[in-house]
C-alpha cells in the first residue's frame, strides 16, 4: 500500500464497507466486516475486497434469501472468510464459557 | 551387583562430599564420555556450573577420578534454575506473564506505559483483564499470576487498577440485560479516577460502538515490573498496521507466536462470557495467534520492536486487536 493509487483503492473499499456494514452485520452468520485482500482457493490475491467474516461458511442453497452475502457491493468484490465465534480471550475461553 | 547399581552406590556414598566441592550442582549416574563421545562404561556423573582444570582447583577441591571403584565424569551444565512458566509468580514481573483483576480468570500483562500527566509507569492490558468488564473500582487489586493460575489476594497483588476505557455491551439476542448497559456517546476513558462514582444504566443501545478494550494499573512497587517483554524485549514507538504485515506477540497461554495481518478497519461483534456482546470499529485481524488467556498481549511488528496493537479477542481461526494509538489516546498514556 505504498503507492497513491492503492491508497485510493483502499479508501474506496473502506467507504463502501462503511456504508453497508449495518446490513451485513444484521445477517445472522456474520460477525464482522473489514478490508483485506481477496483469497481465491486459499491463496491471497492482490485484489482488495470487503471481507465479510462469518461464524461458519454455508452454501447459498441452505441460506434464507436475506442471509445470503452478495458477491460484490457497488462493484467492490466481497470475500467471505470463516472466523468462528470471536470471543474475549481471558482464560474463561479455554473452559468453554 | 550390576555396573549401574555399583555406580549408584558410589554416588550415594559420596554425594554429600561432592556437593561440598566448588561449582558442583548435581550428581547422578550415566555413561562416561571420553573426547566428546559416549563410552559403554557407567560412571558417577558430577554436574558442575563451570568446568575448571585440576591444576586451578588443586587436588583437594577437584572431583576424584574414581570413587569406591566407580569412575567419575564431570560435565558442565551451567547454573540450573527452576523452569519459570508464564503462569508462575514473577518478581519482578515482565510483560508477557499471567495477570488479572482479582475477580477474573487470567489474562496477559501487555506492556509498561507511561501516564501522560504524571510520567509514572503503568501496566497495560485489557478492560476485561484488569477491570472485569467495567465491574471494577479504582484501586481494585490486580494479581500476578491471575486467579486462574493460583494468584491470591493475600500474596500476589502486584498493582491496583487506575482507569479503564468502558466497554459498551449489546445484549445477546433474546436477552435484555438493561441493568448492565452503560449509556455513553463513545468509548472514552472512565472519568472515575479516584472516585467511586458509577454510571447507572438506563437504555439498551444496539448502536454502541467500541474502539478499545483497555485499562491500566499502577504497580504497588515500581521496581517489581520490568519494561522488556519476554522473548521480544523493549518495545518503543508505534505504527499503524498494514495488510499482509508480519507481526508477533507474547502471551500468557501461547507464548511467542507469529502471524500476518489479514483484515483492517474491521467492524466486529465480540462475545464476552455467555451473555454479552460488544461491537468494535477500526480493528485489526490476523491469522490465528492466540488462545484464551492471551488477552492483553501487545502486538509488535515481526522485524522491529514497534507496537501495532493490543490483543483482546479471537477464535481458533483468527485473532483480533485494537489499534495501539486508539489505546494510548483513550487511556492518556504513552508507550
Amino acid at each position: 500500500m505504498s503507492s497513491d493509487s492503492s491508497r485510493v483503492e483502499y479508501e474506496h473499499v473502506k467507504s463502501v464497507k462503511e456504508t453497508h456494514k449495518r446490513e451485513l452485520l444484521a445477517k445472522q452468520n456474520v460477525v464482522g466486516c473489514g478490508v483485506g485482500y481477496k483469497f481465491v482457493d486459499g491463496k491471497r490475491t492482490d485484489k482488495l475486497a470487503i471481507v465479510v467474516m462469518v461464524r461458519e461458511k454455508e452454501s447459498e442453497s441452505v441460506l434464507a434469501l436475506g442471509e445470503i452475502i452478495p458477491r460484490q457491493i457497488e462493484g467492490v468484490p466481497v470475500d467471505v472468510q470463516e472466523v468462528g465465534d470471536l470471543r474475549g480471550l481471558d482464560d474463561e475461553y479455554n473452559s468453554g464459557l | 551387583m550390576t555396573a549401574y547399581a555399583e555406580a549408584k552406590q558410589a554416588k550415594e556414598l559420596y554425594k554429600a562430599k561432592l556437593f561440598q566441592l566448588p561449582n558442583v550442582v548435581g550428581v547422578g549416574v550415566g555413561y562416561k564420555e571420553a573426547r566428546g563421545e559416549r563410552t559403554d562404561e557407567l560412571s558417577v556423573k558430577v554436574l558442575v556450573s563451570q568446568k575448571l582444570p585440576r591444576y586451578a582447583l588443586g587436588d583437594s577441591k577437584s572431583v576424584p577420578r574414581d570413587m569406591a571403584g566407580a569412575k567419575t565424569d564431570v560435565i558442565e551444565v551451567g547454573i540450573l534454575r527452576a523452569q519459570e512458566e508464564r503462569t508462575d509468580r514473577w518478581r519482578p514481573a515482565p510483560p508477557g506473564v499471567s495477570l488479572g483483576h482479582y475477580q477474573i480468570s487470567a489474562g496477559t500483562f501487555g506492556a509498561v506505559v507511561r501516564d501522560r500527566a504524571t510520567g509514572e509507569r503503568l501496566i497495560l492490558s485489557n478492560n476485561h483483564v484488569l477491570a472485569n468488564n467495567n465491574n471494577a473500582a479504582p484501586n481494585d487489586p490486580i494479581l500476578q499470576p491471575g486467579p486462574a493460575d493460583g494468584g491470591t489476594l493475600r500474596y500476589d497483588a502486584i498493582a491496583q487498577l487506575v482507569r479503564f476505557c468502558p466497554l459498551q455491551f449489546n445484549s445477546e439476542p433474546g436477552e435484555c440485560t438493561y441493568a448492565d448497559m452503560y449509556v455513553r456517546a463513545g468509548n472514552y476513558v472512565a472519568g472515575l479516577l479516584g472516585s467511586q462514582h458509577r454510571i447507572t444504566a438506563s437504555r439498551y443501545n444496539p448502536q454502541a460502538i467500541n474502539l478499545v478494550d483497555a485499562a491500566v494499573a499502577r504497580p504497588a512497587d515500581e521496581s517489581q515490573i520490568l519494561d522488556e517483554i519476554l522473548d521480544i524485549g523493549l518495545v518503543e514507538g508505534t505504527m499503524k498496521a498494514e495488510l499482509s504485515m508480519q507481526v508477533r506477540k507474547y502471551g500468557r497461554t501461547t507464548g511467542l507466536t507469529l502471524g500476518e495481518v489479514v483484515v483492517m478497519d474491521a467492524t466486529v461483534s465480540i462475545s464476552y462470557g455467555t451473555d454479552k456482546a460488544a461491537t468494535f470499529e477500526n480493528q485489526i485481524l490476523t491469522t490465528a495467534m492466540s488462545q484464551g488467556g492471551d488477552s492483553g498481549s501487545l502486538l509488535v511488528a515481526a522485524d522491529d520492536n514497534i507496537a501495532v496493537g493490543l490483543l483482546f479477542a479471537g477464535s481458533t481461526q483468527s485473532t483480533v486487536y485494537n489499534p495501539i494509538q486508539a489505546i494510548l489516546d483513550c487511556l492518556e498514556v504513552n508507550l
